[in-house]
């Protein structure tokens, strides 16, 4: 397996703060791979995402020491420009991003930018706008459009720059239960479809350990846990006492854990089906 | 959303031609308004691009504000020349008296014959202008500029200032509302100046916000890869436009050679009525 992101021993301090953003990142994310990242505020997460498309060092000052590599490019030695061709990043603010007249120019811009023939951008965008399914839209003004489509406008326009990486910073929290339905959706198919490795920061625990194949939790600028969903949630004190939640799912099964042993040393259950699998085995 | 541009969706000639063919017509015509010194020849060009702004956004090129705007200024020079001019000799004769305001002096028929040229001339340029950018997409101005040799970034930067103007109104009434929910009352001109310096921090606080992401998720698409990103809309000139530009210049040239065989038409020196104003006597 091919490693898609690699972060070898990455701190980071902002250049207004005394505190380490990232202290000492080891991680290495292999291609194809669906990747959740889960952490109170102020763990780093959004650090992590800035560090991996190149913001951080180039339009962040601040002292970065470690080495990270995107399909074995260092980012010290390309701009962020230059890495979009490699890795998307998609923002919270879904209006912050866009900046065109209408969807199919705004999914146009990014190829645009990188000098790519115009028919080629032609093709790109129509297969952009099927893939996420917004071609009714097309010539639609993206401030017209609710959250979540203005947010699958916003990954339709990273994705039109073909990167194998798409790193995601919290895309949800602006959205309603079926804007961030609509999207967890269209990622999860880009990555087992189009064999795109994602790398997500999310508050939804739930609907991320339903989709991820792996789960980090961060705090303080650290990795605490890094495993699949059901081993990385086994650890509720560790991640309840930072205030975050685990999946209900998961909680009912530590419960039953602690009341009947039924689990031992497997991982837990995350999702409904994979509870109701393993109790009926029982 | 609400219109923040004088942009008219339409189908009419204008709106189908090259951006930088309404520019030549927008020369054209400020240089024929300009060119010979009477009322007459101006006249007859703001009611050509009258007509051709009705063609274009029918009835909105005569209701909108820029329009009537102009037709009062015509209005003001009238008045305001007619009284003030220091070419004047000629009082004007209203029903068999001349009209003298005590400190400004008797209205001339110079002082209307030179407040009419000029508030022609200014109205004429002012409509063609009115047609420019009601008939053109602002996308299409900055991209007729662009092309026309205005850096990309600089365009880029206007289209994305149009987009945030809305957006920032919405924020606005979001932060007043927050502020009235919290006891904000203001009940005359005074107080509702002083609510705007509560309003001014919070909102520009967000639009600082905004920019970061804004700028962070630019450079995530690769603005700034190239010095020459790809054209997505080919600008280019059509028959039509041809057609436009040629009559333009056709008009613009044979002005051009009046004006040095027949000087500028002026006939402010043999003004004795009122029906002289228009029409050599």
């Amino acid at each position: 397996m091919k490693a898609a992101l690699t972060f070898n021993n990455v701190s980071y301090r902002y250049p207004d703060s005394q505190e380490m953003a990232l202290k000492g990142i080891n991680l290495t994310v292999t291609e194809g791979e669906f990747v959740g990242i889960i952490g109170p505020n102020a763990a780093g997460k959004s650090t992590l995402c800035r560090a991996a498309n190149g913001l951080i060092p180039h339009s962040f000052s601040g002292d970065l020491e470690g080495d990270i590599y995107v399909n074995g490019i260092n980012t010290k030695e390309k701009k962020p420009a230059q890495l979009a061709e490699y890795v998307g990043l998609v923002f919270a603010d879904p209006e912050a991003q866009l900046s065109q007249m209408t969807v199919w120019e705004e999914v146009a811009f990014g190829p645009a930018n990188l000098g790519i023939p115009r028919e080629e951008i032609f093709k790109r965008v129509d297969l952009m706008l099927g893939l996420l399914k917004i071609e009714k839209m097309r010539d639609r003004s993206p401030f017209n459009l609710s959250g979540g489509e203005q947010q699958k406008v916003a990954i339709a326009s990273v994705l039109a720059m073909e990167p194998r990486i798409l790193v995601l910073d919290e895309p949800t929290s602006n959205l309603d239960p079926r804007g961030t339905a609509e999207v967890f959706a269209a990622v999860k198919e880009l990555n087992k479809k189009q064999n795109i490795t994602v790398i997500m920061v999310e508050h939804e625990v739930e609907l991320l350990a339903e989709h991820a194949d792996r789960i980090i939790f961060m705090d303080h600028g650290q990795i605490l846990l890094d495993g699949p969903p059901g081993e990385v949630f086994r650890q509720v004190e560790l991640i309840q006492k930072t205030g975050m939640n685990i999946p209900q799912v998961t909680e009912v099964a530590q419960i039953l854990d602690k009341e009947y042993g039924v689990w031992g040393n497997k991982p837990y259950p995350v999702t409904i089906e994979e509870l109701y699998a393993c109790l009926r085995n029982n | 959303m609400k219109n923040i541009t004088l942009y008219q969706p339409g189908n009419s000639i204008f709106h189908y031609c090259d951006s930088r063919t309404k520019l030549v017509l927008i020369l054209c015509f400020a240089v024929l308004a300009f060119l010979y010194f009477n009322p007459l020849i101006p006249l007859a060009l703001m009611l050509v691009v009258l007509v051709l702004n009705v063609v274009a956004t029918k009835s909105y090129a005569l209701t909108n504000a820029l329009t009537k705007l102009f037709l009062i200024i015509i209005l003001f020079f009238l008045v305001i020349h007619g009284f003030t001019n220091p070419l004047g000799k000629t009082p004007a004769v209203f029903w068999g008296h001349p009209l003298t305001i005590p400190f400004f002096g008797t209205y001339t028929l110079e002082g209307a014959y030179y407040g009419l040229t000029f508030g022609f001339r200014i109205a004429t340029v002012a409509l063609i202008t009115l047609l420019y950018v009601s008939t053109t997409h602002p996308i299409e101005v900055v991209r007729g500029l662009v092309k026309l040799g205005l850096p990309y970034n600089f365009g880029f930067m206007i289209l994305m200032s149009l987009q945030l103007i809305p957006i920032s109104n919405r924020e606005a009434k979001t932060i007043i509302s927050a502020q009235r929910a919290r006891g904000l009352v203001e009940h005359n001109l005074w107080e509702k100046l002083k609510s705007l310096v509560p309003l001014f921090v919070p909102l520009v606080v967000s639009s600082l916000e905004r920019m970061e992401t804004m700028a962070m998720a630019l450079e995530a698409r690769g603005f700034g890869y190239t010095e020459h990103p790809t054209q997505l809309h080919e600008v280019k000139f059509t028959a039509r436009d041809i057609i436009i530009i040629a009559s333009a210049i056709i008009l613009l040239v044979i002005g051009l050679v009046l004006r040095f065989k027949y000087g500028r038409l002026s006939w402010i020196d043999h003004l004795n009525s009122w029906g002289n104003i228009f029409w050599p006597g």
